[in-house]
């Protein structure tokens, strides 16, 4: 079953097209094969077999990410692709109905799911053309007045900020940088930052005609901000003030203090009785 | 021995075989504790970014901050309040608090861009939002991991808001500091706010909450108490709300001194007034100057009316206490307050005039006295409220819980004390591991707290725990510890409990066993100051505990005494036991030896009452002697007293009053009761209110017999809130009651009928018809003595009892609905003549017919006779009310005005709007009805020592008045003014509807008038224990239906203070609801 389903998955996503270096060549068949992963994703089943045979073909960044990147005149193919990222980058707490699975199985398949959504973050979302054409759409959509703007038009909208809200909330992977390092978030946030994203956000934040979505902005904002320290935010300057260099200094030579007298305690314990002795004897001998 | 490596193996033990080499033998693995019990993971993703992401996020953070932060919140909020959103949005906008104002406080710390989250209002959503959390972390067993998180999310929002408290308030704006204020009095002053930190304290688990939730609890905690105590040093007297849980015992003493204080003879009155009239006169002419005193207190709940009654006894008080010029400053003010019907004197009075009013006021008798502060005043309203079940001298020993707020002031030392628990101790003993690696701020804040455990309260046992002596182990072994900053202050207090410990190990061994338990407060005094010391401070904690040997004892004569038939077995324990103990001890400690089971108290119970109306029988002269002195006193002011004064035999007042209801010389207890000091021809009164409780149930009398054994015996329902009018409203109640008795016409029978008919009564009206034909019977060869209840028996006809147009038609038909406490069913006055009672059963069978008119024509002539009955009837009650309110009502009034005060009730409430408007023209600008109805007020001191006692309207805090907030802020102290009796209205419906829940008939007779008001998540309901459930359980649901029944019928009269059924009323009494909030 597992592989028939995983053939008919390949077959699928080898008639989207290729991406051929600069542009994407679309196979005749592309919008209904994008259909069809759609339908696919909907009547999967307990064990989440086909989100993860999806996943392990990374389509998504072979051929959804350059549809989307390279069909801006077809409203109809990018309205598919679009559906179909926000599904498969859709939290994998909700994927599962918000809980954390028991089962040891499951818990497999969760994590299974989570290690996608990371690699997503990583390769495929960390991609500055993309987030423009995406900037793009929701641009030309907030520019429309309440009259022309089309039920179809909302429902797009709406789904560009889940996607935003469903990339930001991939959690960060386990990795060891170090503290001015920027990780992958970060990467993310600059990305967003430099393709217009987060301006955007704040000014449909602002705007009256959108309140609507406040709570979906609201998540966003507080997803940016995740990891970072308001307080170390705030104080922030263009340089690194005198105050913090000199605290800094500080912890450091209270953690060096602190080293001495350790090494100095473990010395003493590890000396007998008869060292002591000696060392005395030895430092009158010098005296 | 060679190793793989070809170099030599070091073995230190011989080896037999090559698999018994192992390598691991050194290694052990870190055991882990059990899942259930493993503290809860850590979750920190902080971290330092590069310096251009921080850089673009700070733009960004500026720039949302002073754009849209205040509009989106806004709107988030609403949407958060109104449609039914995700859950998970709440810890976004937590999240968004917190993290934008601890930017903002960082950043400048501009008030105004974060003046949305800035308020009351939000702190109020976040307590009550960590209220629902913690709730849920308890009941939500499947998933603690995300209650907790919300919990976490929800606390550093909270704690967010105090620091910016802190920080604004060193700022130089006045505005702005004011603001803080006025969070930070609510902060104080209500008792959920302030009981927050010691809860959240309380409830900490370290397996459902991670070491960083604790953190921030910590310091939160810190920086309240802190700000607390600077609070109430800052402030002389800080005033806070409480909930107090009374229990109301005999008023006996109460009574007697207001008879004493009554009683004080005219002579005596002479002379003080003599004393005092010069300085009347002279503080009239304006002598001396007048201090200021405020007659009116719009914050208060009482209402305007109550409080003019209040003022003028005030006036009262202070010229008894020769204290002049108060009161006639108090007088004048209240003229000014009160300028209707001339009550304090009309505006341009006369010196002399004056000088007579005062005079006046002076030798007028008010029988509770006037408080002195605002405590007294208090006590003393609730006092006066209860006049009418003073009246009830068979209500000796009365116990009453009750719950309500009251203002208390605040002493930080009390309330710190309330952290000294082992819970606290515990959750700070677990960071306490942690030195080496907490902030120093943690760190002090954790040596803050214990430092006031061990030396503010002075409890340092408290914390002789082993796990915290580990940590000051490895704390003074820590090298480089005292000169640490991080520390030196904990180095210090570890030497300071360890010091205490040593001393306490010299003269008791035992302490280093207590070093393995957790203490309370109570047992960490005791290990320090010896084992039982505690008890014998505290008398009640002995006086219930049962020793060893009298357990042995009880059981010695419990075996001796329980196979005598004759004698009863508790009077015989009773005698022979050593200790005094009350029968109810006995009955719960033999229940829990063992001894005796529920059902053979029960028994008990029965026995011992019948042993005791043996012992309380009475003998043929004594009843003689008792008839005599009741005829010889009748007419004197204190029957009862008299009576039981020369009486030969001492009985107690209750068994007297029994027998003189048994021996039909009184057909009422009210005739018993003592009259007031004006009221005359009581012997009128008598022969009319006598025909009222003919019907009292016989039953009575046993059941008081068991008085000692059940706690709360009958009481008058009127009790809470409502009663404070009842003196006046009850009796024009009964004046529209006999009209409406009798005043109806043929057209208005018809009418009623026709409707009662249409609604679907025809069942029930039929059952009326035969009802009233079988009295008739009973009625035709005697003349009748009693009313006779009408009995429903039916479930459908008791759910029509409780219509009101089946009501209506059975008042046209001249049936009395249900008039005291002690009736519960309608009934057939004496006064209807069998024939009467025929014709009626003939216009309804008419109307069941069809044929109406033609039988309404049939007896139109009788009823108008009956009409002219009633007129009488009605005329009389006038007369007899009016003269009792004349006594009842607050002296000095004329007639016409007292006629005018306890008129109808909406002719007061056009009063109350013309007294609002009459202090809204005097500028004070707090909002009179806002106040009153809202339970939670705040009241900051002020330190300035200003009389001037106008309260003063709030200057534009913006940030936290704006929008209809929901708290009305008094500036001014005023100290003898505020009384803050709180039962939130709508909550004796609360209750009716609570208790209606389990029985399924109750909950469809619910009527419409009856307002339910459900706030599920807001409300807590509290049970308080009873000990004797059992008593009522055999007819819970008679009683609900008459209490429904009893409600109905007060519904739909003007009469709201008819009492319910008291029994009912004592089953409602226990189940108290509290709404957290009032809005």
């Amino acid at each position: 079953m597992a592989s028939l389903i995983s053939a008919e998955i390949t077959a699928t996503c080898g008639s989207l097209g290729y991406f051929g270096g600069d542009t994407y060549i679309k196979d005749p068949n592309c919008k209904d094969s994008v259909r069809d992963l759609i339908k696919f994703l909907k009547r999967d089943d307990d064990d989440f077999t086909i989100r993860r045979q999806i996943g392990e073909t990374r389509v998504l960044l072979t051929d959804l990410i350059p549809i989307l990147c390279c069909s801006t005149n077809d409203e109809e193919l990018f309205d598919y692709a679009l559906r179909l990222l926000v599904n498969l980058t859709s939290p994998a707490l909700v994927v599962f109905s918000g809980k954390f699975p028991q089962e040891v199985s499951k818990r497999k398949y969760y994590l299974e799911i989570v290690s996608h959504l990371m690699s997503y973050k990583q390769h495929a979302f960390n991609n500055e053309a993309l987030w423009a054409v995406l900037t793009k759409k929701l641009q030309d959509i907030v520019n429309l007045d309440w009259e022309n703007r089309q039920v179809e038009d909302s429902l797009e909208m709406e789904r560009l900020l889940i996607l935003v809200r469903n990339v930001l909330h991939i959690p960060a992977e386990d990795e060891k940088r170090a503290v001015d390092d920027s990780s992958i978030h970060d990467q993310i946030l600059w990305v967003l930052h430099q393709s217009g994203m987060i301006d955007l956000l704040l000014f449909i934040a602002g705007s009256k005609e959108e309140q609507k979505y406040c709570l979906h902005i609201l998540e966003i904002i507080t997803l940016i901000l995740r990891e970072q320290e308001p307080e170390q935010l705030a104080k922030t300057g263009a340089t690194r003030s005198t105050s913090e260099k000199e605290k800094d200094e500080q912890e450091l030579l209270e953690i060096r203090h602190r080293e001495n007298a350790e090494k100095q305690t473990k010395q003493t314990m590890l000396r007998t009785s008869r060292h002591i002795l000696a060392s005395e004897a030895l430092s009158t001998l010098r005296t | 021995m060679k190793s793989i490596s070809e170099r030599e193996l070091l073995v230190h033990r011989p080896i037999t075989k090559l698999e018994s080499i192992n390598f691991d033998k050194d290694k052990n693995p870190e055991r882990l504790m059990k899942k259930k019990k493993r503290p809860m993971q850590e979750v920190d993703a902080s971290r330092r970014s590069t310096l251009g992401i921080r850089v673009f996020l700070k733009d960004m953070c500026i720039g949302f901050l002073s754009n849209v932060y205040n509009f989106i919140m806004r709107n988030v909020k609403s949407q958060l309040a109104h449609q039914n959103s995700e859950s998970s949005d709440e810890s976004f906008y937590m999240c968004a608090i917190k993290f934008f104002m601890e930017f903002n406080r960082h950043n400048g710390c501009e008030i105004d861009i974060v003046s949305e989250t800035f308020s009351v209002k939000t702190l109020h959503y976040i307590q009550t939002q960590l209220d629902v959390y913690t709730e849920n972390l308890t009941l939500d067993k499947e998933n603690p991991l995300k209650w907790s998180k919300r919990c976490h999310v929800a606390l550093r929002a909270y704690k967010e808001l105090i620091m910016t408290v802190l920080e604004l308030e060193k700022s130089k704006d006045t505005i702005v500091r004011e603001s803080c204020n006025v969070i930070k009095s609510n902060m104080f002053y209500v008792v959920e706010y302030r009981e927050l930190p010691l809860q959240l304290l309380q409830c900490y688990d370290e397996v459902k909450f991670p070491l960083s939730y604790l953190k921030d609890l910590v310091e939160m905690v810190h920086i309240f108490l802190k700000m607390l105590e600077h609070q109430s040093a800052k402030c002389r007297l800080l005033l806070v709300e409480k909930k107090k849980r009374k229990v109301r015992k005999s008023k006996k003493k109460k009574k007697a001194e207001v008879e004493k204080k009554a009683e004080m003879s005219e002579t005596q009155l002479e002379e003080v007034w003599s004393e005092i009239a010069e300085s009347v006169s002279s503080a009239i002419k304006g002598d001396d100057p007048l201090p200021s005193i405020m007659p009116f207190d719009p914050a208060s709940d009482t209402s305007i009316d109550d409080q003019r009654n209040d003022a003028m006894k005030r006036i009262h008080h202070f010229l008894h206490d020769k204290q002049v010029p108060e009161a006639l400053a108090l007088l004048r003010a209240s003229r000014e307050v009160w300028p209707e019907n001339d009550l304090f004197g009309s505006p341009n009075i006369t010196p002399e005039d004056e000088f007579l009013a005062v005079r006046e006021i002076f030798f007028t008798r008010i029988e509770v006295p006037a408080p002195d502060n605002a405590a007294a005043f208090n006590d003393d309203n609730e006092n006066n409220n209860s006049d009418e079940d003073m009246q009830d001298d068979d209500e000796d020993e009365e116990r009453q819980m009750e719950l309500s707020k009251v203002e208390e002031e605040f002493k930080f030392s009390v309330f710190i004390k309330r952290f000294s628990t082992w819970k606290v101790v515990r959750a700070y003993g677990i960071l306490l591991r942690d030195f080496q690696t907490n902030s120093s701020f943690i760190n002090h804040c954790i040596v803050k707290m214990l430092h006031r455990i061990a030396w503010d309260c002075a409890i340092p046992a408290m914390l002789f725990q082993a796990s915290i002596f580990r940590t000051f182990q490895r704390l003074l072994n820590y090298p480089g510890a005292e000169e640490s900053t991080k520390t030196k202050e904990m180095v210090k207090f570890a030497r300071f409990v360890l010091s205490k410990f040593f001393q306490v190990a010299r003269n008791s061994d035992k302490v280093f066993a207590e070093l393995l338990f957790w203490k309370s407060a109570r047992d960490a005094i005791e290990v320090v100051e010896g084992y039982g010391s505690t008890n014998q401070q505290t008398k009640r904690g002995t006086q219930h505990v049962w020793t060893e040997e009298e357990e042995d004892e009880l059981k010695k004569l419990f075996e001796r005494y329980k196979d005598d038939e004759n004698i009863d077995l508790l009077d015989s324990i009773m005698e022979h036991l050593s200790g005094s103990r009350t029968r109810q001890q006995i009955v719960r400690q033999l229940i829990s030896q063992g001894l005796l089971s529920k059902e053979q108290t029960k028994k008990l119970r029965k026995s011992s009452s019948s042993a005791a109306k043996q012992k309380t029988a009475w003998s043929a002269e004594e009843i003689e002697q008792v008839v005599a002195l009741y005829n010889e006193y009748k007419e004197a002011t204190d029957v009862m007293g008299r009576i039981l004064d020369n009486l030969t035999v001492k009985r107690p007042k209750k068994h007297v009053i029994e027998k003189l209801l048994e021996l039909g010389t009184v057909t009422d207890r009210k005739q018993l009761r003592k009259k007031r000091a004006k009221k005359e021809g009581t012997a009128k009164k008598k022969s009319k209110t006598g025909k009222k409780s003919g019907g009292r149930f016989g039953g009575d009398s046993s059941e008081d017999h068991e008085d000692d054994l059940s706690d709360d015996k009958d009481e008058s329902c009127n009790e809470t809130s409502g009663e404070s009018s009842a003196d006046e409203t009850r009796k024009p109640a009964k004046i529209k009651k006999g009209a409406k008795n009798y005043k109806y016409s043929a057209i208005e029978l018809k009418a009623a009928l026709l409707k009662a008919v249409q609604e679907g009564h025809s069942e029930n009206v039929s059952w009326i018809r035969n009802e009233l034909l079988g009295i008739a019977a009973d009625r035709d060869g005697e003349d009748a003595l009693d009313a006779t209840p009408i009995v429903p028996l039916t479930e459908a006809a008791q759910r029509a009892f409780d219509n009101k147009t089946f009501k209506r038609l059975l008042k046209f038909l001249g049936l009395r609905e249900p008039a005291s406490e002690q009736e519960s069913f309608w009934r057939c006055p004496e006064t209807l003549l069998p024939a009467q009672l025929r014709e009626m059963s003939c216009i309804l069978t008419g109307a069941l017919s069809g044929d109406l008119d033609m039988a309404v024509e049939q007896v139109g002539s009788s009823t108008e006779m009956e009409n002219n009955d009633g007129m009488k009837e009605e005329r009389k009650s006038n007369k007899k009310s009016s003269r009792s309110k004349r006594a009842n009502a607050v002296n000095l009034e004329s007639d016409e005005s007292s006629v005018k005060s306890s008129s109808s009730k909406e002719k007061s409430d056009s009063e109350s709007d013309l007294d609002n408007e009459i202090s809204d023209k005097s500028k004070r600008k707090v909002d009179f009805k806002k106040s009153s109805s809202r339970s939670r007020i705040i009241r900051i001191d002020s330190d300035s020592d200003d009389n001037d006692s106008t309260a003063k309207p709030l200057p534009g805090t913006s940030f936290s008045l704006e929008e209809d907030t929901d708290l009305v802020v008094d500036l001014n102290l005023e100290k003898d003014k505020s009384d803050i009796d709180v039962v939130p209205e709508g909550n004796s419906s609360n209750l009716l509807e609570e208790e209606n829940e389990g029985n399924p008939s109750g909950d469809m007779d619910v009527d419409d008038n009856i307002p339910v008001v459900r706030k599920v998540g807001k409300k807590r309901v509290l049970m308080l224990s009873d000990d004797d459930a059992d008593e009522d359980i055999s007819y819970p649901v008679r009683n609900d239906l008459d209490s429904l029944q009893d409600q109905d019928s007060s519904n739909s009269t003007v009469d709201k203070d008819v009492p319910i059924n008291s029994r009912d009323d004592r089953r409602k009494k226990r189940i108290r609801m509290l709404e957290s909030d009032s809005d």
